[in-house]
């Protein structure tokens, strides 16, 4: 599953060949750097919060889909025009293209930082032989195409040389293009991921973007981690500690998976709520949630009935103190578990949904308070199935090149546990919803047409 | 010999000096007084029965005599050759390769198959880089950042088109010629020689004549610039008056790089940037920035260890690259006393050679292996020091030869942090920094020294006629960040 850093140039990841023609292989893969554009100083340190180093071992995975130029438009963007911005851009971003390095010394000895060295972040050239609508039509389909578009590769063995951010370009048949970033969940949350990329793609649409303000490298946030705490659920440890290698070790294998959920869809759902107040994020978190369960049946009874939530954006945020850091980890978790008289598998969707609006959320500073050790090897993302929600996030807006906008965006965590990951955000036309997982292996299809179902009835 | 004494000699220098350099006038002005007292001694009445007993034929003779050996001497004398400007390439931050992501390549080369380069290579790698005196913002080649790096024609071509073609439009926009101007044309470019050549392709994207007399020198090594500046001279003398020659000097990075782990064969890969320079010469003096007083070349090839200092070979695995010995330093310095010793009677000044002979017989005669060579003072003949850049140690040994101070070889040791060893192009860079430093003033003397395969060594001697106009140049953007202090060890 996850490909050593060369040996995939000439195979690729095979995807078992759907109906549809045109093979989705993607291959011919050619690996480069991109550093900041002017030097960034000696022995310059980022230092990672508690809140950084809880999620260590999960990644993002953000896919931007664009059809070809229409005869008559600009012609497509060349490799070497996406790569031009990226050295100012990465001046702005210099953690980012960073690497890891362990601490030693008496005060917090293994404790692992960023090392600001310019080292780079690095691009991937992939190409595909199929046209950007064979491929959304096979998306549509059977979903789950979008992992192979954004580079499969974790921090690790050597925290040395591992790059934090991997950018892969894949050029379809008909003159199409795909972005896909693979981005290291410690540097930032998705609020800061999404932030980072639109800020390329302003910077190659000639727009002035502005600069994000970071962590003072001078201040080490403070760790006020109470002895004997015992960790909230949404967070476990690993069975056993993964030394270098930061992936999380799962018992099953896990495999993508994409569905969407129509403007109508969403309104049938909301109706038949209307005496809850909910939102559109918990109605379809609660119909994964009961399909998934109904999935795992009754031997996994007690550890689907609690779920874990994670809110991207803080509609009670204070406005005006201060500007949000531009890496930084600071979504809530929470976590809701489900009452002894409603089992999730059997529950009706708003009552449900009702339930996970009422999840009380932490942010996560505290949440790695709460969890202790600095340098635990936690889970969050998949300690239980996880819900998170991204309605917030403007993707398709955030990375307008020019004047082209993605035809198709898929936000999606990598690296979950075992209980599976759940990101719902905004489609194209921002009215239906985009649900992009990491499930076991198996439950796909079944998890595919279970909610095909719920939908048509509901 | 004691302290006092020595004082003593020392403040007894600068009268020696003046003494001896104006040996003439010292010499000239007793004589004239002396004929001028016998003169007025004799009174007006004998010189003028002096004047009458004068023939004719003598009197044309004495003046014709001189007036035609002054005139065969103008006639037959090489003609002057000025620089009018030079240009050099431009790094851009897109180029860049930080200390940190070229190890990090180097590191993952070795997953690349037929690349033998391992573990070992790259810790070797590493400590040479920190000791190196390379900054972090040197540049390679976009075909370079790839991994594995790509080393085919495309990209090499690539490559010299934009080093060279930037270049050469910065120095036609600098000085105002237009190509169809340009008589002759010389490239040097060691380690890629394409068909068609360099000079074909300049002459293709510029519309140059159809007549300009155009040679690539090819394995020339990286003092294979001065060579070419040598050259263009001599090609000067026999074209029309006031004729331009534009040199062109660079060394193509792309198809070099080296994947085997022969140790003396990976230092290039780390010390070797990209960077070029363009440079025009004229006969004639309008808008003439510098001089061209002297070339001097010489060659101890005929030697085994010289001849194989720097050898391009394939190691025992079959891949190819420039392996270094390690008598690099003593060769050099031994080519460089072959050097000095042809420069210095056409540089020096006379008290400087005076001295130098002295101690020279003095060591000869005397058989006296205690007393110490005389090191002539170069800083009589010079004002401005541009030493190749080859690498930390090339620079210090030739400061220790030739007795400067270290703000004489800091344009070298921050061209060399700033570009890394551009080979050919690191003496322009240099020059380029002096001016950017607003050191250069007119009449001012600079001495560029190239080192290379051969194992040659060539000087160039340069005098200052118009300082920079503007700060324009390579150094446009960093010359205020320098000069730097260099650590002996790069932290990382």
């Amino acid at each position: 599953m996850m490909v050593a850093e060369l040996a995939a140039a000439g195979s690729g990841s095979p995807l078992a060949a759907g109906a549809g023609a045109g093979d989705m292989t993607v291959h011919s893969y050619r690996l480069s750097t991109v550093v900041p554009g002017s030097v960034t100083g000696e022995a310059v340190d980022y230092e990672l919060a508690d809140a950084d180093l809880l999620h260590k071992l999960h990644y993002l995975r953000a896919v931007h889909v664009f059809r070809a130029p229409a005869p008559g438009d600009a012609a497509a963007l060349a490799v070497r025009e996406l790569k031009e911005p990226m050295f100012p851009w990465l001046d702005m971003y210099f953690p980012v293209s960073g690497r890891l390095r362990r601490r030693d010394g008496e005060a917090a000895p293994g404790r692992p930082y960023v090392r600001c060295n310019d080292c780079g972040v690095r691009i991937v050239e992939a190409a595909v032989d199929a046209t950007v609508e064979e491929w959304l039509e096979q998306e549509a389909e059977r979903g789950g195409l979008c992992k192979p578009l954004a580079y499969d590769k974790v921090i690790g063995p050597e925290l040395f040389f591992s790059p934090l951010l991997y950018v892969q370009i894949t050029s379809f048949k008909c003159g199409g293009m795909a972005l896909g970033f693979t981005w290291a969940h410690l540097i930032g949350d998705i609020p800061s991921a999404a932030a980072c990329f639109s800020t390329w793609a302003q910077l190659l649409s000639g727009k002035k973007a502005p600069a994000p303000t970071l962590r003072d490298p001078h201040t080490k946030p403070l760790s006020a981690a109470p002895a004997g705490v015992t960790a909230p659920p949404s967070v476990k440890a690993t069975a056993a500690p993964v030394g270098d290698d930061w992936r999380v070790p799962t018992a099953c294998e896990m495999v993508p998976f994409s569905f969407h959920v129509t403007e109508q869809q969403l309104k049938r759902l909301l109706l038949g709520s209307h005496h809850h107040q909910v939102s559109t994020f918990e109605l379809v978190a609660a119909l994964v949630w009961r399909a998934v369960a109904a999935i795992r049946g009754p031997e996994e009874e007690e550890e689907t009935r609690t779920v874990t939530v994670v809110k991207t954006t803080d509609p009670a945020a204070a406005p005006s103190g201060g500007r949000r850091l531009g890496l930084t980890n600071e979504h809530r978790i929470g976590h809701v578990v489900a009452p002894a008289g409603l089992p999730p598998a059997a529950a009706d969707v708003a009552e449900l949904a009702a339930l996970l609006a009422g999840a009380s959320l932490d942010g996560a500073g505290a949440v790695a308070a709460l969890a202790g050790a600095d340098d635990a090897d936690a889970v969050v993302y998949g300690a239980n199935l996880t819900l998170v929600d991204a309605e917030g996030l403007d993707v398709y807006g955030g990375l307008e090149l020019g004047a082209r906008r993605p035809a198709h965006v898929e936000y999606a965590v990598d690296g979950a546990g075992d209980g599976g990951a759940v990101v719902v955000h905004r489609d194209a036309g921002g009215r239906g919803r985009t649900v992009a997982a990491a499930v076991r292996r198996g439950e796909a299809g079944r998890l595919r047409a279970a909610l095909r179902d719920a939908l048509r009835v509901a | 010999m004691g302290s006092p004494a020595a004082r003593q000699l020392k403040q007894l220098k600068p009268l020696y000096q003046h003494v001896v350099n104006n040996f003439v006038a010292v010499l000239a002005a007793p004589l004239a007084v002396a004929a001028a007292v016998s003169a007025a001694r004799a009174g007006p009445g004998a010189l003028l029965a002096g004047l009458q007993a004068l023939r004719a034929a003598h009197v044309l003779l004495a003046a014709l005599v001189p007036a035609a050996a002054a005139a065969l001497y103008l006639m037959l004398r090489p003609r002057p050759v000025y620089l009018v400007d030079y240009a050099c390439f431009r790094t851009r931050p897109n180029c860049r390769v930080p200390f940190a992501t070229f190890l990090e390549h180097a590191k993952l080369v070795t997953f690349v198959e037929g690349a033998s380069i391992d573990e070992r290579s790259v810790r070797f790698m590493t400590r040479l880089l920190e000791r190196s005196g390379l900054g972090e913002e040197t540049c390679l080649p976009p075909a370079h950042h790839y991994i594995p790096p790509y080393r085919n024609m495309e990209a090499s071509r690539a490559e010299v088109e934009l080093v060279i073609f930037s270049a050469i439009d910065d120095l036609l926009a600098k000085t105002g010629i237009s190509p169809g101007a340009i008589d002759i044309l010389v490239v040097n470019c060691s380690l890629f020689a394409p068909v068609p050549s360099f000079t074909d392709m300049i002459i293709r994207r510029y519309g140059m004549r159809e007549d300009v007399r155009n040679v690539h020198l090819s394995g020339m090594g990286c003092s294979a610039g001065l060579i070419s500046v040598g050259l263009a001279r001599n090609f000067l003398q026999v074209a029309p008056r006031g004729a331009h020659a534009l040199v062109v000097s660079t060394e193509t990075i792309t198809p070099n790089y080296y994947v085997g782990k022969e140790r003396a064969m990976l230092l290039p890969n780390c010390l070797f940037r990209m960077g070029g320079a363009a440079v025009l010469l004229s006969t004639s003096r309008a808008r003439a920035r510098f001089r061209l007083a002297r070339v001097v070349r010489t060659l101890t090839g005929a030697g085994d260890s010289a001849y194989r200092c720097v050898f391009q070979e394939e190691d025992g695995e079959g891949h190819r690259g420039i392996n270094l010995s390690k008598d690099l330093m003593t060769i050099a310095g031994d080519a460089l006393k072959a050097n000095i010793t042809a420069i210095g009677p056409l540089v020096l000044p006379a008290s400087e050679q005076l001295l130098f002979a002295v101690s020279f017989i003095a060591r000869r005669v005397l058989n006296n292996r205690r007393v110490k060579p005389y090191l002539p003072d170069f800083r009589t003949a010079f004002e401005h020091f541009c030493i190749h850049a080859g690498g930390r140690a090339v620079i210090d040994e030739l400061q220790r030869s030739l007795g400067l101070s270290d703000q004489d070889v800091e344009a070298s040791r921050m061209a060399l942090h700033r570009f890394g060893n551009t080979s050919s192009s690191s003496v322009w860079y240099e020059l380029a920094y002096i001016e950017a430093k607003g050191r250069m003033r007119k009449g001012d003397r600079v001495w560029m020294i190239g080192f290379g395969s051969g194992f040659k060594c060539n000087s160039a001697a340069w005098e200052c006629i118009a300082p920079a106009r503007s700060a324009e140049g390579p150094w446009e953007d960093s010359i205020c960040r320098y000069p730097v202090d260099i650590p002996e060890v790069l932290k990382h």
